[in-house]
C-alpha cells in the first residue's frame, strides 16, 4: 500500500473510531495542510491528530481492536515525546500519532483542545468526513512545529519558509488578522512570534509571556537540543525517580538500545561502544541544557527541579 | 441481474487513477487493512454508484473491453457477490 494512501486512509480509521467511541478528534499536519492550502503536496509519513485529553484512551483502545500497537520507544523517547503516543500496525507503512498536546500552546491542555475545537471546520480524507482546526489554527500547528524544528532539521526550517511564502502569496489580509486572534486564544501569540512577526502580525510584548512560553523561549535558544529539552522534561519527574531515569538516559539499557539502534545491540562491545557515545554526546549538550535552564529560572519561569 | 448496487456507508476509499484502496471501517475488527481493486476489479468498484445494474455494468464493461460477455457477466457477478460478502456494497 503507498504510503500516501495509507496516511489517508488511517486518518479516515482515526476519525471513525474517535465517532464510534464518542471522542473529539481534531487532525492536523498532513493532508489537511495540503487541502487547506498550507502545504506544498508531498507525501507523509504518519498521521498526526490532536485528541481531546480526557478521551485518548479510549481513542487507543478502539485503535487497538483493528489491530494498531504502541510503538516500542526508548525510556529517553519516552520522557522526551509525553505529548504523544505512536500506534502501528503490521500491515500499514505508516504510524498513527495521537498528541493530548501540541508544544508551544502555553495554555493547559484541555483548554488548548476546546478552543480549536470551537473553530473547527471540516474536510473529506479518505471519503470520510473528518474534523480540522481552522486554517488560521492549523496555520499555527504547523508554525510552532517548524520553530520547534528548524535548528535541528532542514525539513522543518524549509517547510517554515514554505509555509509563510504561501500565506504571503495567497492569503489576504483579513486572514493575517485572524492568525493574530488565533494566536491570543490559543496562547501562543509569544511562542509563535518569530513566525507573525515575519508576516507582520502584531504580536505580544515578551513580559507578557506565561512561564510555559518563557520555557519554550529558552529551549529555542538552544535550538531545542534534545539535551536541552531533556533538562526541561527532567525536571518534571518526581524526585524519587530522577536517579534511575537519569542513569538510564545516560546508560541506556540493552531493550532501549535494542529500540534505538539493533546493530549496536548484538554483542557487548557494540552496546559499550554506543553507551560511550551516548555518554560524550550529552557531555557535549550539557553546557548548553544548562545555560537553557538557567535562561528559563532568571526569565521567571519559576520551576525547579 | 437488475438490482443496483450502493457502495456501503461508512466505508473509507481512496483512488489513485486506475487502483482504489477500500477500507471498510464499520467491520474493522476483522478487516484491519485496505482491499485493493485494480484492473477488471477497479472497473466494476467505481461503477458501483448506486445508479447502474448489474447488467448495465457488464454492458459498459464488454462495451469498453470488447471480452465475451458470458466471461464478463459469471466474473461481475461473482466479485459483486465477495463485496456483498465482504459488507461493501448493499443490493437495494
Amino acid at each position: 500500500m503507498p504510503l500516501g494512501v495509507a496516511v489517508r486512509l488511517a486518518h479516515a480509521l482515526v476519525q471513525d473510531v474517535g465517532t464510534r467511541v464518542e471522542a473529539r478528534v481534531l487532525h492536523i499536519k498532513g493532508p489537511v495542510a495540503e487541502a487547506q492550502g498550507l502545504r506544498s503536496a508531498k507525501v507523509s509519513s504518519d498521521v498526526d491528530v490532536l485528541v481531546d485529553p480526557a478521551r485518548v484512551g479510549e481513542v487507543e483502545l478502539g485503535l487497538q481492536r483493528a489491530g494498531w500497537r504502541r510503538r516500542e520507544v526508548t525510556s529517553f523517547h519516552a520522557l522526551h515525546s509525553a505529548h504523544a503516543v505512536s500506534l502501528l500496525h503490521p500491515e500499514w507503512p505508516c504510524d498513527i500519532d495521537l498528541h493530548v498536546r501540541f508544544p508551544g500552546f502555553a495554555l493547559p491542555d484541555p483548554d488548548v483542545f476546546e478552543r480549536m475545537w470551537e473553530t473547527r471546520a471540516s474536510i473529506r480524507i479518505g471519503a470520510v468526513e473528518c474534523q480540522v482546526p481552522s486554517l488560521a489554527a492549523s496555520a499555527l500547528v504547523l508554525a510552532l512545529h517548524g520553530l520547534r524544528g528548524e535548528a535541528r532539521y532542514d525539513g522543518h526550517a524549509s517547510a517554515l519558509v514554505d509555509l509563510k511564502h504561501r500565506i504571503e502569496a495567497d492569503f489576504d489580509d483579513a486572514f493575517l488578522e485572524d492568525l493574530g486572534v488565533e494566536a491570543v486564544r490559543l496562547g501562543c501569540d509569544h511562542t509563535a512570534s518569530p513566525f507573525l512577526r515575519d508576516l507582520g502580525v502584531q504580536v505580544a510584548d515578551a513580559d507578557s509571556a506565561t512561564p510555559e512560553a518563557r520555557e519554550w523561549d529558552a529551549r529555542r535558544r538552544e535550538g531545542f537540543t534534545l539535551a536541552s529539552d531533556l533538562a526541561f522534561e527532567l525536571r518534571r519527574v518526581p524526585w524519587w525517580r530522577l536517579p534511575i531515569t537519569l542513569f538510564r538516559v545516560a546508560w541506556p539499557s540493552r531493550r532501549d538500545i535494542s529500540i534505538a539502534s539493533p546493530a549496536d545491540a548484538r554483542g557487548p562491545g557494540s552496546r559499550l561502544a554506543y553507551r560511550m557515545n551516548r555518554i560524550a554526546r550529552a557531555l557535549r549538550d550539557a553546557r548548553g541544557a544548562r545555560r537553557a535552564l538557567r535562561n528559563a529560572r532568571r526569565d521567571g519561569t519559576g520551576e525547579s527541579g | 441481474m437488475t438490482l443496483t448496487s450502493y457502495r456501503a456507508t461508512a466505508i473509507a476509499t481512496v483512488e489513485t487513477g486506475d487502483c482504489a484502496y477500500v477500507l471498510n471501517l464499520p467491520r474493522i475488527e476483522e478487516q484491519q487493512s485496505p482491499y485493493v481493486f485494480e484492473g477488471t476489479a477497479f472497473e466494476i468498484w467505481t461503477r458501483i454508484d448506486g445508479t447502474r445494474t448489474e447488467q448495465q455494468i457488464v454492458d459498459e464493461l464488454v462495451g469498453s473491453t470488447g471480452a465475451d460477455r458470458g466471461v464478463v457477466a459469471r466474473d461481475t457477478h461473482e466479485f459483486l457477490e465477495q463485496l456483498l460478502e465482504l459488507g461493501l456494497i448493499e443490493d437495494r
